[in-house]
């Protein structure tokens, strides 16, 4: 079976910043993936995504944001 | 060769330290955040690895205030220059190396005010009344060793620390000397920054130091280009670890670093200062006893000094005392130490000292046999 859960991405500036935030998404069980990516739009440049269920961006977001890890827009 | 030149560089290195450093090169050699495959999330890995184990070593809030840089010297450029601009003032002391001397003085020439504080050796009430006398209303930083390089002499950081933070100045600290057997831990410091090198008592390899970063303060940079990250905007960017970590890191160094603080923790720290403690002492006591020798320090004690000593046979240079040990193989340091300013504060700077510094792997035999050969060399 596939998983049909939409995925969202928050984007993270820095590989140390990013990894730190996944660390703390698991500690809170919710799963999460890594990836070193080209922003698109070219507005960054190389930076990196934490993908994330749809349903637990919200929460997510709260977790690194109150850890001090800039999330970028 | 009997190795006592470990407060330049501690020699030899840890089991696994050049295994790591081949398995780094041969299968994890890619540049850390630079690449989306497989061996350059290794590499990645194996900073953040390290970049964590350092931050849990110095008690750092987080890992990105733990910032890998070329050495130490690099590290007390980046805090001082970072922190310090035209009319600010920084207290420094009589015991510091050249890698702090010679910034302040660069920065003096832009308008930067600075003061010495002569640091009174086991006396920390006096060190720390010199330091207070020192500070004047534009008195922005205080950054002093935490131990001298060449007499072993610690200063109480602790307590300089909280004097400064009461007066809403900051502190930082070189720990070149002390990073690896004192203690160093930013969760009860009072200290902002801390500089030190991955090659001495932390057991790493040469060309790579550490800032350890404690408060949030956004410091100037000293040195900007790619970070592999936000490679579209032209500034530096504004998050840590990536605004002070310039041009590709030092992996090989890093792992090495990594396996370093294994051992530390293995051996246990405490442990390690006082087995080293004990051979200088030994040392000292030794040379003490023989009527042509000069010490320039109290009894080593772990309270007061690191494990390390000065000392030089009468009427002769320190550089011959050197050679004449060299030649036997026993590796010393002799001359100024890059530390002009100390060996003026103790009236050593005509002749320097040699220096001895042992490790977690000298033995009682290769002290005593220093000895047996000072004896020998003086007659």
């Amino acid at each position: 079976m596939h998983n049909t859960c939409a995925k969202a991405t928050i984007k993270i500036g820095s590989y140390t910043l990013a990894m730190r935030g996944c660390e703390l998404l698991k500690q809170s069980r919710i799963p999460c993936d890594l990836r070193r990516i080209s922003d698109s739009g070219g507005k960054y440049g190389c930076i990196y995504s934490i993908t994330v269920e749809e349903a637990s961006l919200w929460t997510a977001e709260k977790i690194l944001r109150s850890a001090g890890i800039m999330v970028l827009p | 060769m009997i190795y006592l030149d470990n407060a330049a560089t501690t020699w030899p290195k840890p089991r696994g330290t050049a295994a790591t450093i081949a398995d780094v090169l041969s299968s994890r050699g890619a540049n850390p955040g630079r690449g989306n495959y497989a061996m350059a999330a290794l590499s990645s890995e194996t900073v953040y690895k390290c970049r964590c184990h350092a931050a849990g070593f110095f008690g750092a809030k987080a890992p990105e205030n733990v910032i890998f840089t070329p050495s130490c010297t690099h590290a007390i450029n980046y805090v001082l220059k970072g922190v310090l601009s035209a009319g600010d003032h920084v207290i420094i002391s009589d015991m510091e190396h050249n890698a702090v001397t010679r910034p302040v003085m660069q920065l003096a020439r832009k308008g930067v005010q600075f003061s010495v504080a002569h640091v009174h050796e086991a006396d920390d009430e006096a060190t720390i009344a010199e330091f207070r006398r020192k500070m004047r209303v534009n008195t922005k930083m205080i950054f002093c060793t935490h131990a001298s390089n060449v007499f072993g002499i610690k200063l109480p950081i602790d307590e300089i620390g909280r004097l400064a933070h009461r007066n809403g100045i900051l502190f930082g600290v070189d720990c070149a000397q002390s990073a690896g057997t004192a203690e160093l831990d930013l969760r009860t410091l009072h200290a902002d920054f801390l500089c030190m090198p991955a090659h001495k008592g932390l057991y790493g390899i040469m060309g790579l130091g550490l800032l350890v970063i404690n408060n949030d303060i956004k410091l100037s940079t000293v040195i900007e280009g790619g970070t592999g990250s936000l490679s579209g905007i032209n500034t530096q960017p504004e998050f840590l670890p990536d605004r002070l970590e310039s041009g590709t890191l030092n992996v090989p160094a890093i792992a090495a670093l990594d396996v370093g603080m294994s051992f530390i923790e293995s051996v246990g720290r405490e442990r390690l200062e006082a087995h080293e403690m004990s051979l200088i002492c030994r040392a000292y006591d030794a040379i003490s006893s023989m009527p042509e020798c000069e010490l320039y320090t109290l009894r080593p004690q772990s309270a007061s000094h690191v494990p390390l000593l000065s000392f030089n046979l009468t009427g002769m240079p320190s550089d011959e005392t050197a050679q004449r040990l060299g030649e036997r193989e026993i590796a010393v340091r002799a001359g100024l130490h890059c530390a002009g300013e100390a060996h003026r504060a103790k009236g050593t700077q005509a002749t320097g000292t040699v220096r001895i510094c042992p490790s977690v792997f000298t033995s009682a035999e290769e002290i005593d046999c220093l000895i047996s050969v000072l004896r020998e060399i003086d007659q």
